[in-house]
């Protein structure tokens, strides 16, 4: 068995990952989780007058809605922030243990930076390694830089870096990182693709 | 004659000549003819030099014998055929013949002892298994089963002789059906038999086939599952603890292996050993078998499944149990027990100093299994490391390590529970003290703590301390009475105050389980407070806790009956103590919701009391909510109780409790409620006759007219065998009557109210079915007629169409003709936009008419309404004009929405093209979503109807997903939804040639403005972008 | 100012282009694509001609076609791909020009019979992995190919369709991102990760790095010799004709880098004498470098990220650079007034390590004319929020343009390749 670079690394508990505050549920009764299975439209409700979004008697309580329309209602804009971002690579399995980078606090959400530009913005995500000498770092680097190009839309720069003084050959890894050309060179490489594909199986 | 007439005939048809020698067997049992005679007239085909004919002659009188039983036979002449027999088995040819023909001798109980022997001694000589096929081997073994069922003690006095003799015979047995054998052969002689001097050899001859890599062959005629094998040769391998010396070492280097099935078999075969040797015996290896097992759970590797680390930890467990058999709850000094249960704690805490990390988390579970595996191992492993533990907790200042360490002591909670067990446990409590019970003050603190000390928001601190709490407050004899009522206390308070969801949640399910064990500390603690907290009146700013939160919690902590009892009383107090405090539309309904909501779920745990409730609550419900509106001198702020919102609740109580009645006590209800709703006479729940509420009189004070919702709800519970009151032609005439209110009526609650009352009347009662047809044809010639206004042709149609649902429902042969009616309204101008939205309701469910309401079925019901409009449907739908297209596809999604799958999947091909179409109706998002969602079910159901569209299936997913300007979020989402299973469901081939173009044109859809489309966008795409690699 | 206008845009390809170069004579454009196949487009009427595919398992990173004279035109096209092996590619029916004007026939008319007239012809192997670069000598003998296992190779075509390798250069200590060939001198140049540029000549049939051009600070991405123009004055710009009088031969270089700079170098020192060069052995690691390179200048900062692209156009002398930041930018050499010194921006760091710089070797220095690059066109969000991988220049080909009129072609990680005029 390939000796593990780090065989015991801390393990954050999932409840402290940050997660999005749920939007502010609206407290009306019949929003709440025992209240769900009373039908949110009245008995005699007349299904020949639609209202928007409400045609069906299912269509309120569909199990798959699970989005919450923001306050703008249909047409509001979210923009994608950085929490945003960190559900996208948060996920994503280290290549050594059944853990999540976020688990394992490699990708950690005050460490994500976005300069909003126009046309082309950014996104900094910067890495830290479980050990400073960790041999998989570029790996995992190269993992989170694919998910985000597969995962945003192109006006967004992906620069992934490893953090200032958390890995012995820091700079290296990160020039590799910066690298366009082989960063699409390692993507049509067979066994490193395959490594990637079981990596970003996590993020469903 | 017999013999030579089975000798010509066994080979072209064996079942007759099976037939010759049964009826010569029956002669010989009756007495007709003597075997001897038989065995004579087989004289010289049984010593012909030709060897088949010799093997037909055997095979003819083992026929035979197995045709008679012992007492036809004398012992003198089954000791001639045996030792005839036996001279035959050198002849290979003939050997299976004479194995069958010896087993049926040896059936007959007759063989003396000497030629048992013989034959067992020339099989081991002259018998090599391996020329013969796989069916004579068979034979021979089922021979040697025979004999070790009828024969054993005789096979024993062989002693070694049989040992070493079956040894050889049966080596390097490979099928499957024969090794079944064998395993159970070999088991009996490792079980009685003398084996001391081969135990190496038997040994090697059953451990050579560990591990079982048998696949049953598909047709496998035989049906041996691998499974099987497995258990049989498992049970072989633990038989004797002789074989403890040559079996656990090889197990323990197979634990290397990267197969992870082979893993998996040695730790269950070491499992099973653990057992079967006993304490004596493992005493020996327990040491061994600990230092490889451990490394399983310790460092488990990342491809790996738990399954591994499960068998390991079973390992683990099995040597606690076995080595504390005979102790109960001690540990002797020195014991193999106490060595094991040291070594296990001193190696688990090197690891758990570091409480934060991986390999703490594996220890704290291999620690936990070992002090489950029995008291008395519970007790060493708690006196060997919670100490140590504690000194750990005293010596962590960063919070990290604090929650680990508290993570890890679950663990040892969940042990003490399963030796000690929780306080509803039948089974008696070990009898000494808990050991654990010690440190119990220290614990209760440390965890009393974490969840109400400092701040609030570190979620998962507060997460593990309630679990620690509940943990304690379930274990026998851990915490003192007071304790645990304190727990209840920080429970409450936990409920009340503002924090994360999920630690409310996880504290109101902590108090649920309290209700099963000590609901009287509920009823004492949790009820006061939780009512307290409800505001007296409508709250105006955001307050800490919103009602509805304490709402629910009472809901979910009160479905038994004792606890619903006390809800109900206190509820209906603050109902009116809030009206009165003008307390406005939400706050009143919320309070009538939590009953409705503990109703809903005891009628769906189908608790009996349900129908006792009708009594005790009905009435108060009803003059709080309705008859207080009629008095004249009713305070304005009882307004409320008019509202929709509440009145739907009201309603909805009524009907469960109504339909919960049976039909007597429902007669006897509706003598009263007719009085109030219809006749608006007197009655006993309204003694004084006060304000005009006769709405089928035509008179009634116009706000109050929506309270016929309440009589819809409650007539619509009626079971079917119910009278209505007054006399016996009213049913007729209250039909005309909601007909006529059903069709002008104000507002359309009322109106709605009357056209469900009027749909339970077609439906359920079938004397008025002439009156039915009559309106119907009235309704459908009047919608002819050019000079109907718009207002009452829409009125018409509505009624239509809640007549058709009571019809369609009860599948009445009326609803033939009916639908293509219906149909033909969808091609008008006029009439079109309107009836498009009926076949919503002829097929969509109502809340109102469905079986809990008792209504008339028919089991078809919605297949045979299918079958009469969707082809209608397809027809009008092609000959339309291009403006009056959509109603057919409105009218068409929503029947698909609401049939099962399997109705519309063998119309698919028809009906795809119109889905299609349907997903171009920029103008009803609604109908696109429902057709999306059709088209999701029916493609992953019948892929092949969605390949011969590929092309325009994909391109009209597409633009539903990406133009965010015709498409509301959830058709955006509900497309890309769609579209991501078609990898899966419809497979590679048929959608790799449009991989580039849906990658391509997903890419916008990465910068939808909202982000649950994002969400589903990036998933789609990583599903596309996946095909044709290459799976590894 | 003048600005960058865009003629037109070529239909988008399936996958982001690596590369765009254009046949020396022809109006042939052929795209190295990360489809794993090269496209060819006529320049004439801009309709896509042929796709060479099936050639490589892996993107075609590099393509460049062989120098022809017209006189005797051949179309012979190098692919380079990341599958490690670099292919030579032939078109056999090369008649009259008018052929390569573009199908007069329809547009949509299939050209199937122009499809196979490409040939296969042989694949150079050798490299252990990607290659990043393909380039023919001037001379049309020679191949230079580069890659990331941090060799330079050159091969040489002994007769058709055989080459030999004549040199594996272990020059660079990383990836090799370029390779280059002086337009008419055997002068071959590579540019590298490990952010430099180094030279190469052959001096009796033994390749040795004659210089090390370093002073970026990151990966050198492209790299482009300066093309020998006609010296008549060209009439463009109101600042005043500027003559390129230099040596003879002209030799100076451009390079776009990561460090998002471009740095114009010129040779500061000629070898002693030409007989000497044999003397000096030149096996030895720390062998003397026989040429010095210097930065001459650098261009105006105007890329916000890596540069990925350059251009030095042989007609106007100008230079064009794309790069991650979406823009194309155009610079051009202008004259500065006030009397002839020596070249003062030579920054310090740029002394060429190893070679100490001997007196004599200072006189050998020709006084140059004092000059500064200026920006004179800059198009941003050319490919939308994409990156433009290659900039290239070209002669204008299609009807409306006039005799002398030039180009410049851009290709991006939208699979899109512009073509715009300088107004």
């Amino acid at each position: 068995m390939a000796e593990m670079d780090n065989a015991n690394p801390t393990v954050l508990a999932a409840s402290d990952l940050p997660t999005r505050k749920p939007l502010q549920k609206r407290a009306k009764a019949s929003q709440l989780g025992i209240f769900a299975s009373i039908p949110r439209v009245s008995p005699v409700r007349d299904p020949f007058t639609v209202t928007p979004g409400q045609l069906y008697e299912s269509d309120t309580s569909d199990s798959e809605e699970d989005f919450e329309l923001d306050a703008e209602g249909d047409n509001g804009v979210e923009e994608i922030d950085s929490q945003e971002i960190y559900d996208l690579i948060a996920p994503i399995s280290d290549p050594e243990h059944p853990l999540s980078l976020g688990e394992l606090a490699v990708v950690n959400l005050p460490h994500i930076y976005i300069t909003p530009g126009n046309p082309i913005s950014t996104v900094l995500v910067e890495i830290t390694p479980t050990i400073t000498h960790c041999s998989l770092a570029t790996v995992i680097g190269l993992g989170v830089r694919v998910r985000l190009e597969q995962a945003l839309p192109p006006r967004y720069r992906v620069d992934v870096r490893i953090r200032e003084g958390t890995h012995s050959t820091g700079d290296q890894v990160n020039k590799q990182l910066a690298d366009k050309e082989r960063v699409a060179a390692a993507c049509e490489n067979e066994s490193l693709m395959s490594l990637l594909r079981k990596m970003l199986e996590g993020c469903k | 004659m017999d013999a030579k007439l089975y000798l010509i005939t066994i080979d072209k048809n064996p079942a007759e000549a099976a037939e010759i020698a049964a009826n010569v067997a029956r002669k010989i049992e009756n007495k007709e003819t003597k075997l001897l005679e038989v065995v004579q007239s087989l004289g010289e085909p049984l010593t012909d030099e030709d060897r088949t004919i010799r093997a037909k002659a055997i095979a003819y009188l083992g026929a035979v014998l197995n045709g008679i039983t012992g007492k036809s036979v004398t012992r003198q002449h089954v000791s001639v055929l045996a030792e005839f027999l036996c001279a035959r088995l050198e002849d290979e040819v003939a050997l299976k013949e004479t194995s069958l023909a010896l087993t049926a001798l040896v059936k007959t109980g007759k063989v003396p002892k000497e030629d048992i022997l013989k034959v067992a001694e020339t099989l081991f000589k002259t018998v090599d298994m391996k020329k013969h096929p796989q069916g004579t081997r068979f034979v021979v073994l089922t021979l040697l089963d025979r004999l070790m069922a009828d024969y054993r003690p005789v096979l024993k006095e062989m002693g070694d002789d049989f040992v070493t003799g079956f040894v050889s015979l049966v080596a390097l047995e490979k099928d499957p059906r024969n090794l079944m054998i064998v395993f159970s052969l070999m088991r009996v002689i490792l079980v009685e038999f003398d084996i001391e001097r081969h135990v190496e050899a038997l040994f090697d001859g059953v451990y050579c086939y560990f591990p079982i890599t048998f696949r049953p062959p598909p047709d496998d005629p035989y049906q041996i599952t691998t499974q099987q094998l497995k258990d049989r040769l498992r049970d072989c391998l633990t038989s004797t603890p002789l074989f403890a010396p040559h079996l656990f070492p090889p197990l323990i280097e197979k634990l290397d292996s990267t197969n992870e099935n082979v893993k998996k078999d040695s730790l269950q075969t070491m499992v099973t050993a653990a057992k079967n040797f006993g304490p004596l015996v493992m005493r020996k290896y327990y040491g061994k078998i600990w230092d490889s097992v451990k490394y399983e759970v310790l460092n488990a590797l990342p491809n790996e499944s738990d399954e591994v680390m499960d068998e390991a930890l079973r390992v683990v467990k099995e040597l606690g149990s076995t080595l504390s058999y005979g102790l109960n709850g001690t540990v002797p000094e020195g014991s193999p027990l106490a060595i094991y249960v040291k070594t296990v704690s001193k190696e688990c805490l090197d690891s758990l100093k570091e409480p934060q990390t991986k390999k703490a988390k594996s220890a704290a579970i291999l620690l936990s299994t070992v002090a489950s595996s029995s008291s008395s191992a519970y007790y060493g492993i708690v006196v060997n490391s919670v100490p140590a533990l504690m000194t750990i907790y005293e010596g962590a200042e960063e919070l990290v390590k604090q929650k680990s360490w508290m993570e890890v002591i679950l663990h040892m909670l969940d042990a003490g529970l399963s030796v000690y067990g929780t306080w509803g446990d039948l089974n008696p409590a070990p009898v000494q003290e808990n050991p654990l019970a010690k440190f119990s003050e220290r614990l209760f603190e440390i965890y009393s703590q974490a969840l109400m000390g400092g701040s609030k928001d570190d979620t998962s601190k507060r997460l593990i301390a309630l679990k620690g709490l509940d943990k304690m407050a379930r274990m026998r004899s851990f915490l003192s009475e007071a304790d645990i009522g304190v727990v209840v206390v920080y429970l409450n308070e936990v409920i009340l105050e503002e924090n994360k969801e999920d630690v409310r949640k996880q504290a109101l399910d902590n108090l649920l389980d309290f209700s099963k064990y000590r609901s009287n500390l509920l009823i004492e603690k949790t009820f006061p407070s939780l009512m307290a907290a409800l505001p007296d009146e409508e709250p105006k700013e955001l307050v800490v806790v919103p009602y509805p939160i304490i709402l629910e919690a009472l809901a979910k902590l009160s479905l038994d009956r004792a606890i619903f009892d006390v809800l109900i009383t206190r509820l209906l107090n603050k109902l009116i103590v809030i009206v009165r405090n003008n307390a406005g539309e939400q706050y009143v309904q919320a309070i009538l919701a939590t009953i409705l909501v503990v109703l809903e779920k005891k009628v769906a745990r189908e608790d009996v009391d349900v129908p006792n409730y009708y009594g005790r609550l009905a009435t108060s419900i009803l003059t709080r909510t309705f008859i207080v509106l009629l008095s004249s001198e009713a305070a304005s702020c009882f307004r409320v109780m008019h509202s929709n919102s509440v009145l739907s609740v009201t309603a909805r109580i009524l009907n469960i409790l109504i339909r919960s009645l049976s039909s007597e006590e429902q007669s006897l209800a509706l003598k009263e409620l007719w009085k109030l709703f219809v006749s608006g006479e007197p009655s006993q729940v309204r003694s004084a006759v006060a304000g005009g509420f006769r709405p089928f009189q035509g008179e009634s004070a116009s706000e109050l007219d929506s309270s016929i919702i309440i009589f819809a709800a409650i007539f619509a519970g009626l079971r079917r065998e119910v009278e209505i009151p007054q006399h016996k032609h009213a049913l007729p005439d209250f039909f005309k009557a909601n007909v006529e209110l059903a069709r002008s009526s104000a507002t359309s609650e009322v109106r709605q109210a009357h056209l469900v009352i009027t749909s339970v009347l077609v439906n359920k009662y079938a004397s008025i079915s002439g009156q039915v047809s009559e309106v119907v044809d009235g309704l459908i010639t009047g919608l002819k007629s050019p000079n109907q206004s718009l207002e009452t042709a829409e009125n018409n149609i509505r009624l239509l169409f809640w007549i058709g649902k009571g019809l369609v429902t009860k599948g009445d042969k009326s609803v033939v003709k009916l639908l293509p009616r219906l149909v033909e309204l969808l091609n008008s101008q006029q009439f079109g936009s309107v009836a498009r939205r009926g076949f919503a309701v002829l097929f969509g469910d109502n809340e109102f008419i469905n079986q809990s309401n008792h209504a008339v079925l028919s089991r078809l019901a919605k297949q045979k309404a299918f079958a009469l409009s969707v082809p209608e449907i397809v027809e009008g739908f092609k000959s339309a004009q291009a403006d009056l297209k959509s109603n057919y596809l409105v009218a068409l999604s929503a029947i698909l929405r609401s049939v099962p799958s399997e109705v519309i999947l063998p119309e698919l091909p028809e009906l795809f093209p119109l889905l299609l179409q349907s997903l171009d109706l920029d103008e009803d998002a609604d109908v696109k979503k429902a057709t999306i969602g059709t088209l999701y079910v029916t493609i992953t159901e019948s892929p092949g109807a969605a390949k011969e569209h590929m092309k325009s299936l994909i391109t009209r997913l597409l633009k539903a997903a990406s133009e965010v300007s015709t498409n509301p979020p959830r058709v955006r989402a509900s497309a890309l939804r769609c579209l991501k299973t078609f990898p899966s469901v419809i497979g590679n081939d048929d959608v790799r040639p449009y991989k580039s173009l849906v990658v391509r044109s997903l890419v916008p859809v990465l910068d939808d403005p909202k982000r649950a489309v994002r969400k589903e966008a990036v998933t789609c795409r990583a599903k596309w972008i996946a095909i044709d690699e290459p799976e590894d | 100012m003048p600005t960058l206008h865009r003629l037109t845009s070529l239909p988008p390809l399936p996958d982001r282009i690596w590369q765009a170069t254009v046949h020396p004579t022809l109006p042939i454009l052929a795209l190295a694509c990360a489809d794993k196949a090269v496209h060819l487009f006529s320049l004439t009427t801009f309709a896509p001609l042929s796709t060479i595919d099936g050639g490589h398992k892996r993107s075609v990173r590099s393509v460049a076609f062989k120098p022809s004279t017209p006189s005797a035109p051949e179309i012979v096209l190098a692919t380079g791909s990341f599958d490690a092996t670099a292919g030579i590619w032939r078109h056999d029916n090369v008649n009259a020009e008018n052929s390569w004007d573009g199908p007069v026939k329809a547009e949509g008319e299939d050209d199937e019979e122009e499809e196979e007239d490409w040939r296969f012809a042989v694949v150079l192997e050798g490299h252990e992995n990607e290659i990043k670069g393909v380039a023919w000598n001037a001379g049309g003998d020679k191949i230079a190919t580069c890659s990331r296992d941090k060799s330079v190779w050159v091969w040489e075509e002994m007769e058709e369709d055989n080459f030999e390798t004549v040199a594996v250069l272990q020059e660079h200590s990383a990836d090799v991102k370029a390779v280059c060939w002086h337009p008419e001198e055997d002068l071959l140049a590579s540019a590298s990760y490990d952010d430099t540029v180094r030279l190469y000549r052959e001096d009796f049939d033994d390749w040795t790095c004659i210089s090390i051009l370093s002073g970026h600070t990151s990966t050198v991405w492209s790299i482009d010799f300066e093309k020998p123009h006609p010296s008549t004055l060209h009439d463009h710009s109101h600042s005043g004709p500027c003559t390129h009088t230099h040596e003879s031969t002209t030799s100076r270089l451009v390079s776009a880098s990561d460090d998002t700079t471009l740095r114009v170098w010129h040779r500061t020192s000629l070898p002693a004498t030409k007989a000497s060069r044999g003397l000096t052995p030149s096996i030895i690691r720390g062998q003397v470098l026989e040429e010095e390179w210097e930065t001459q200048s650098v261009l105006p900062q105007v890329h916000t990220r890596a540069v990925y692209g350059v251009s030095w156009s042989g007609r106007s002398g100008r230079i064009a650079s794309c790069g991650g930041d979406g823009k194309v930018v155009v610079y051009e050499e202008r004259e500065v007034e006030g009397d002839v010194q020596e070249s003062t921006d030579k920054p310090a760091e740029a002394a060429a390590e190893g070679a100490e710089e001997t007196k004599e070797d200072e006189k050998k220095k020709v006084p140059a004319k004092k000059t500064e690059w200026v920006v004179i066109a800059e198009l941003e969000g050319a490919h939308g929020v994409h990156e433009i991988n290659s900039v290239t220049w070209s002669r204008r080909w299609d009807k409306d343009g006039k005799e002398g009129d030039e180009i410049l072609l851009s290709a991006g990680d939208d699979g899109v390749v512009n073509v715009y005029t300088i107004e």
